[in-house]
């Protein structure tokens, strides 16, 4: 019961937050440009433009075209994108988020998967080697810019590898697409699909193989973060006094570590990760327009270059709506962690 | 012979630093004391005399930048079978030996009620947790169950099911004599049910539901008896209870204090009592050393050190104490403040605040000898 209150009243307390978003980026994007432009061409008649601005609405004061996009979003029309062949957004999203996901999923859990345990031995172990070396690992990753590091590391695992005639990485896309011509997605997740709806090894294979260098760029800054978080609140919980405690009591140091000191120390770690998520789907613009990745980053790039407002606006909103539900979901791990803080 | 075998606990000439950016801090400088089998035992002496160091080197729990570096901590256990005494030096142990000690055989009860439980765990779990560690659950297991059957013959049952369940009743009594190891979920349980007969033995109110309960639902009394069930789980040889009252009011300490010594009787637990309060070592101990500086000053029984203090620090330490039957403006008290650890005064560390040192003082360290009978002294010049 009193979990559902708590969920309750923290989605409630979420609209105002999406749309204070919305307003925002609804305003900002009618600045960047004129979103006319989309529908004219060097065939369009001058004497027809007048009629193009009619058509659309534009002509209307300010306040009135947000009135009508809001409503229009409240009915689930989400407007049509200009800048992609005219389909409407919410097909559009529906069709590019499965990409997005999956690789900030993947990304995720490998984030999580190494940033943790290598956050925890460096508390341990300070100040000696392995201390060290996780240390310049993960400051290069929160110091290393996205895009310079995923051009480098196709460069050496694509280019490089390929010159010498070894087994190399794919450059880019979710999957080889002269080899599975007839592959249709179902779910729109490669692995989801290749396995449950193909039945194709091999294509999941593909896919993996596809996944590696994207979901590690895009990774890699999360697990960097992950890390020190994980260090540092490591190292503030080792000196607590429960801690003492748990090793008066003839415990060894590995149940201390793990058992007593990790779930304290996971409440700051997962504040960061709940953030992380919401910054991967963003960050994976950069990712995406580097390794060809048919998702929604790419797509929002090409229609800021466009001015297509409506994508503009749909991708924010999705974005927070991302955000928001992160951030649910770390407040309900933060109970489980912590009673101290359990649905008050 | 007979004189040691009494002593559960010989501390002899332990030296501790810590070795901080500032410089060494020479913590403990040959700290000698013991305590008695069934005694409760005080240790005293101003903030920063190393009173918790010694309790933690006891241990071995001293962490970095802090090391052991000299001396013996003498632990004589009787064995159960032989009834013979086994001594070993702590400070000898290998690491896997030494967490058989902790918790098991020597426990210790920390100053702050508030910090040291963990947080995340239910007081319950983490009593459960040490006898988990240390004891042999097998009977426990079988008590369990039988108890669990019982209570099912107070239902109603038919009595074809009652004659079942007596019979089974009888097949486990039988399995008492000789309990086969409990497998992890039945020990588990097993050890939950311990610990609210800890928190029982505490005089903890509804013990099984405090036992569910997270350290922050409870008061910092009851968060502080939670503890002592916890350091009592396992029927320590040695309780050592660091400060463990000063952070409780003065009603609350009065009953925690009365509740040791009663269930030191209990269990038959001795006791090492970490204090700067005069007054509870008054009330609670039977044999007192005194701490200045990182050195034991003096030892003795309680009375003999209120009668007649030999060391003029433990004399100026009974002075500053406010006394109902007189009237003073002000209390005397000990001229200068504690030595900075780590640059100590030379010889003996008292003597730049004492009114009786001589040439002597600046220059050798005085030994602790025993001046009279039971009373043991550091001292060059001691008061007579």
């Amino acid at each position: 019961m009193k979990l559902r209150d708590f969920i309750l009243r923290r989605v409630l307390l979420a609209i105002p937050v999406v749309f204070g978003v919305l307003t925002i980026t609804w305003f900002l994007a009618y600045v960047i440009g004129n979103p006319v432009a989309l529908y004219i061409n060097e065939n369009t008649p001058a004497a027809a433009i007048p009629a193009i601005y009619e058509a659309h609405g534009f002509n209307e004061p300010l306040h009135i075209q947000y009135f009508l996009y809001i409503s229009n979003l409240l009915q689930g029309d989400w407007g049509i994108s200009a800048s992609t062949s005219f389909r409407p957004v919410l097909e559009v999203i529906a069709q590019k988020f499965p990409a997005t996901i999956e690789l900030s999923i993947i990304a995720m859990i490998f984030a999580i998967l190494a940033g943790i345990p290598l956050g925890i031995i460096s508390a341990t172990k300070k100040d000696q080697m392995v201390d060290h070396v996780t240390r310049l690992f993960s400051l290069a990753g929160v110091s290393m810019p996205i895009f310079w590091f995923a051009l480098m590391l196709k460069y050496v695992l694509f280019y490089q590898l390929t010159i010498m005639g070894l087994p190399h990485l794919p450059p880019g896309e979710r999957y080889s697409l002269i080899n599975f011509r007839s592959f249709e997605y179902t779910t729109g997740f490669i692995l989801v699909d290749s396995l449950l709806f193909a039945g194709d090894l091999r294509l999941f294979i593909d896919g993996v193989l596809h996944l590696i260098m994207p979901a590690f760029c895009l990774g890699y800054l999360t697990l960097a973060i992950i890390t020190r978080m994980m260090r540092s609140s490591m190292l503030e919980v080792l000196k607590e006094d429960y801690i003492t405690l748990a090793r008066s009591k003839g415990l060894t140091e590995r149940i201390v570590v793990y058992r007593h000191a990790l779930r304290n120390a996971m409440i700051p770690t997962v504040t960061v990760i709940g953030l992380a998520f919401g910054a991967l789907i963003t960050g994976a613009v950069l990712t995406e327009t580097i390794f060809n990745w048919p998702g929604l980053g790419r797509w929002a790039v090409r229609a800021i270059f466009f001015s297509d407002l409506a994508a503009i606006n749909g991708f924010t909103l999705l974005v927070a709506l991302v955000f928001v539900s992160a951030n649910l979901i770390v407040d309900l791990v933060y109970g489980t962690l912590d009673p101290r803080i359990r649905f008050g | 012979m007979a004189d040691s075998d009494e002593r559960v606990l010989e501390v002899k000439g332990l030296v501790t630093n810590f070795y901080t950016y500032e410089g060494t801090v020479l913590a403990l400088d040959g700290v000698d004391l013991f305590l008695r089998r069934g005694d409760t035992m005080g240790v005293v002496g101003e903030t920063g005399c190393g009173k918790s160091v010694t309790a933690r080197s006891i241990l071995r729990l001293v962490e970095p930048p802090g090391r052991i570096e000299e001396g013996e901590i003498l632990f004589r256990q009787i064995d159960p079978e032989s009834g013979e005494i086994e001594t070993v030096d702590l400070l000898k142990l290998s690491a896997e030996e030494i967490l058989k000690t902790r918790g098991g055989k020597i426990a210790i009860v920390f100053q702050d009620p508030a910090t040291y439980p963990n947080p995340v765990f239910r007081i319950g779990d983490q009593i459960a947790e040490v006898v988990l560690l240390h004891q042999d659950l097998s009977s426990d297991v079988i008590e369990m169950k039988i108890e669990e059957l019982q209570d099912k013959l107070t239902q109603d049952v038919p009595a074809e099911k009652r004659s079942q369940i007596e019979e089974k009743i009888d097949y486990y009594s039988l399995m008492l004599q000789e309990p086969p190891p409990p497998d992890d979920k039945d020990a588990k349980k097993a050890a939950l049910r311990r610990a609210t007969q800890m928190l029982e033995m505490v005089r903890m109110p509804a013990p099984a539901t405090i036992a569910t309960q997270y350290p922050h639902e409870l008061s910092g009394g009851m968060r502080q008896r939670a503890l002592i069930a916890m350091a009592l789980a396992c029927n320590p040889a040695i309780l050592i209870c660091d400060e463990a009252t000063t952070a409780l009011d003065v009603t609350v300490q009065a009953q925690v204090l009365n509740l040791l010594n009663q269930l030191k009787k209990e269990i038959g637990t001795s006791i090492m009592i970490i204090t700067h309060d005069m007054g509870v070592v008054a009330e609670t101990c039977n044999w007192v050393n005194v701490m200045y500086a990182g050195t034991t000053v003096e030892s003795c029984a309680t009375e003999e050190l209120f009668a007649t203090p030999l060391h003029p620090y433990t004399a100026g330490l009974l002075t500053a104490v406010p006394k109902l039957h007189e009237t003073k403006d002000r209390l005397p008290q000990i001229l200068g403040t504690v030595p900075n650890l780590i640059t100590p005064p030379t010889g003996c560390r008292f003597h730049p605040r004492c009114e009786y040192a001589t040439s002597i003082c600046k220059t050798e360290k005085p030994k602790l000898e025993e001046l009279r009978p039971g009373h043991w002294v550091a001292c060059f010049n001691p008061l007579e």
